[in-house]
């Protein structure tokens, strides 16, 4: 269908989005630029969602949701407050069951199976799709038992298995070599950057498929930022994540797509119901969008 | 330290101007609110000190005369032979059938109001309705305890007419005090435990009971363990009730002094009993001085004993638990 | 909250900073199209006035060029400008750069003042290269149109609509063999050079065109342009 296109000659780091690479201007507009990334058209589909509206009781909060996450990549969700991005990400892995009268209406599916049908299980969706919250909320135990909760729940026993789990998360974390030594002692006591990331080392302990993060920096220095950003690009070859940004530049280094979300008045009820305006790649998001409404928030032209 | 200025002469004007300004007035009602405040908390205090100095007073005279006979001894008509064994085993095994009956049942009704309950008109109505019987008086729980647990079930035991007045009746009135109590302290604990943490525990995959297990219950220990703590002190601190309930007033049979056997000795369940808060209300009203000062006195220390090791307790194991909490 | 018809507009202060931006590089596309006014004149009346003119013009026009870099980098600094907005300042530094070329090759048309009697004396070829001037001037005047009011219709015209100068150009070679005399060399190199600059100048218009398309558009493609 599109035309073969020139491979990039440098290691496929998966920022470079630019013909930096002294590869062959595509003669085509169709071509668009090339990455030497795979093309996202042939990854599988993880999550599709289509024609969603999310209610609480009788009120939408959400509506219009069409896009589709794919595997090992990294989708964001930006938007003004209220917009719905978080209501959404926790549709994703029931959390929103929570929420006494929050129910989604229309097409959500995990690998083709309707993840609100009447035989799923959440907790069985909470162990393949795995979240970090906004604000680090590791449990009152041990570094060592934040971790080990997961696969204990899951049956993990014997002592060796379990080490063997803490110090895998906590690697991929990036924070085994800053705690290996005191891993006894209580998570409440590291800094804000380092109980985030032990808290997605808690979220890969039960090795999920998918990683859900809602604004997992919003809380932390840009130092500790930059490391959960680093980190997020490393564990993709290994995981889909889908991550809900308030910053835009953060959404544009980190993620392959993006889908941006808005506010709409419903005039008889004059409250706001989030919409999703748009959903594309993200070099396309932030060098040309499709829809007003996303070029005049990502130019920070209208609020 | 006075802060260094800087500037030319022409500034000391502003900077004398502004020292000025920062220095503010003294503020007269705060100084007199915090005063105020002061003689609150020592009015408090002087009144505690002088209810306990009054009853060390009068009471630790008669542990020095005869301390391991007053303990030993059993109610008697004698001021100077009087004891308080009996009364404390029945204080015990109502305190007992507190921790036993009263802490599982209110902490269970409480996980499950707070934890599994539809928030409806059903769910309010029930919370309400147990603040209510929270202020309920305890003369009618006595009342209601005479009625089932004593005319109806007979006082658990085989006996007949006032031989159904027994220990076992009395522990499961008082536990039936304080179980409203117990259930609200335990769910405002649960309340307070930060819905974060819950989250962090769904999040992973875990059942709602293995939230409540691992994360809720052990997060809310403290404020759970507080109430039942002084769920006990109270019940074992109500007299009103056994006065219906039958607590024996003069002599009660049966003395065998106090010890480990006598103790737990869980006989005493179906026979008549007598607890520490009747005899010091019936001690008081005795005409003799050695009654109604001294006795009394001394029975209200043992008391006060009692509730500082059932506080201490509670100290001690909140702390273990709020410690485990933060870093 | 009642409903709101518009949402407010932010960062005033940046977008009025950008607007400020388009106004100046204009303000520096004038004073190039003046010098190229200059550059008419001179290859037809040799005023030789107007080389000094227009030195001292290409003088401020190679400052102005430096100072407009300079608030373009800074916008980028300070700002992070994304989309439309990047483009328009990546766009409006690029553009500079083509007025700057456009302002050089001018400078080496109006050098040639002195000679103009003698290369109006060559005939037909010096006609010629006067119509390509005109031409490419004109060319200019459009470009400086389409970034003033930032116009596609206009801007489209300039990327796709170039005139072709080859037929101009065999022409003037057919011209020029006839040229005789000891200065027939030098005469017809000097044509040569004012008839290439002036191609130059027209290429330059093109490549603003484009450049200008994709601001607009934001389709990469024609970014071809300027990658010969």
């Amino acid at each position: 269908m599109t035309e073969p296109v020139a491979p990039a000659t440098t290691a496929a780091s998966p920022r470079s989005t630019t013909a930096t690479a002294p590869a062959p201007v595509p003669r085509t507009a169709a071509a668009g630029l090339s990455t030497g990334a795979p093309d996202p058209s042939q990854l599988p589909v993880v999550f599709e969602v289509r024609d969603l509206s999310v209610y609480y009781g009788s009120f939408r909060a959400v509506r219009d949701v069409d896009l589709d996450v794919r595997q090992h990549e990294i989708t964001a969700f930006i938007g003004p407050s209220g917009c719905g991005k978080t209501t959404m990400l926790r549709c994703f892995n029931r959390m929103n069951d929570l929420i006494p009268g929050a129910h989604p209406e229309g097409t959500l599916n995990y690998h083709g199976v309707a993840l609100y049908g009447p035989k799923v299980d959440p907790v069985e969706v909470r162990r393949r799709i795995g979240m970090v919250f906004q604000k680090p909320n590791p449990f009152p135990k041990s570094i060592y038992d934040n971790v080990a909760y997961g696969p204990r729940l899951l049956g993990t026993k014997k002592r060796a298995d379990v080490d063997a789990v803490i110090e895998e998360s906590l690697t991929k974390a990036a924070l085994w070599d800053e705690v290996k030594d005191r891993l006894k002692e209580s998570a409440m006591g590291l800094s804000g950057g380092q109980q985030q990331r032990l808290c997605i080392a808690r979220a890969v302990a039960t090795k999920p498929e998918v990683l859900l993060m809602d604004e997992p920096c919003s809380a932390l220095d840009p130092i500790a930022t930059a490391r959960i950003e680093d980190l997020m690009q490393e564990i993709k070859t290994e995981f889909t994540i889908v991550i809900v940004t308030h910053n835009m530049q953060q959404a544009a280094r980190v993620s392959d797509a993006t889908a941006f979300y808005s506010t709409d008045v419903n005039p008889e009820s004059d409250r706001r119901t989030g919409v999703l305006v748009e959903f594309d790649r993200t070099e396309t998001i932030f060098s040309n969008p499709s829809d007003e409404r996303t070029e005049n928030y990502i130019t920070g032209r209208f609020g | 330290m006075a802060l260094t200025t800087i500037g030319s002469s022409s500034d000391t004007a502003i900077q004398g101007r502004v020292a000025e300004a920062l220095e503010g007035d003294t503020d007269v009602k705060g100084r007199l609110f915090e005063a105020a405040l002061i003689a609150c908390l020592l009015v408090s205090l002087a009144v505690l000190a002088l209810l306990v100095g009054k009853v060390l007073g009068d009471g630790l005279p008669v542990f020095a005369d005869r301390g391991a006979d007053f303990l030993d001894g059993s109610l008697s008509s004698q001021p100077d032979r009087a004891g308080i064994s009996q009364a404390i085993i029945g204080s015990f095994w109502i305190a007992t059938s507190v921790v036993v009956i009263a802490l599982p049942l209110g902490v269970g009704a409480a996980i499950y109001l707070e934890e599994y309950a539809p928030r409806n008109r059903l769910t309010a109505f029930i919370e309400i309705n147990t603040r209510n019987l929270a202020g309920v008086p305890s003369i009618v729980y006595g009342l209601l305890g005479l009625a089932i647990f004593v005319e109806y079930f007979d006082g658990f035991s085989g006996n007949q007419g006032v031989n159904r007045r027994t220990l076992a009746a009395a522990g499961l009135t008082l536990a039936a005090l304080v179980l409203p109590v117990i259930i609200i302290t335990t769910q405002e604990a649960i309340r307070a435990v930060p819905q974060a943490l819950r989250e962090g525990a769904y999040g992973v995959g875990a059942t709602r009971w293995e939230v409540i297990r691992s994360q809720v219950l052990p997060y809310a220990a403290p404020g759970i363990l507080t109430g039942a703590l002084l769920s006990i002190a109270r019940a074992v601190g109500e007299a009103a009730p056994l006065i219906v309930l039958g607590a024996v007033t003069g002599l009660l049979g049966g003395g065998t002094g106090l010890s480990a056997s006598s103790l737990l000795d869980p006989s005493s369940l179906t026979e008549r009993f007598t607890a520490l808060p009747i005899t010091v209300a019936t001690w008081a009203k005795r005409p003799e001085q050695e009654f109604n000062v001294d006795d009394a006195a001394a029975a209200i220390v043992a008391m006060l004993v009692f509730v500082l090791l059932v506080n201490s307790i509670a100290i001690v194991l909140r702390n273990r638990f709020e410690r485990k909490r933060s870093a | 909250m009642a409903s709101d018809p518009m949402p407010s507009p932010l960062r005033t202060v940046f977008h009025d900073e950008l607007d400020q931006l388009r106004l100046q590089v204009e303000v520096m596309g004038i004073r190039v199209d003046q010098n190229l006014e200059r550059l008419r004149r001179a290859l037809r009346e040799g005023d030789e006035q107007l080389v000094g003119e227009a030195l001292a013009a290409d003088d401020e026009i190679d400052d102005m060029h430096l100072s407009l870099l300079e608030r373009c980098y800074g916008l980028l600094n300070r700002e992070a400008p994304v989309a439309s907005d990047l483009r328009f300042v990546l766009s409006a530094v690029r553009i500079l750069s083509e007025f700057e070329r456009i302002g050089d090759l001018a400078l080496r048309g109006i050098k040639l003042a002195p000679q103009a009697d003698d290369l109006a004396a060559t005939g037909a070829a010096w006609d010629l290269v006067l119509t390509l001037v005109d031409v490419a001037v004109e060319q200019y005047r459009t470009a400086l149109r389409a970034w003033s009011a930032q116009d596609l219709g206009l801007a489209t015209d300039l990327a796709t609509n170039r005139p072709s100068f080859a037929s101009y150009h065999e022409r003037m070679i057919v011209e020029m063999r006839h040229f005789e005399g000891p200065e027939a060399v030098p005469l017809a190199m000097a044509v040569y050079a004012a008839g290439h600059a002036a191609d130059r100048i027209a290429d330059h218009a093109a490549i603003i065109g484009a450049r200008l398309r994709y601001l607009i558009t934001g389709e990469a493609a024609h970014l071809a342009a300027e990658v010969r």
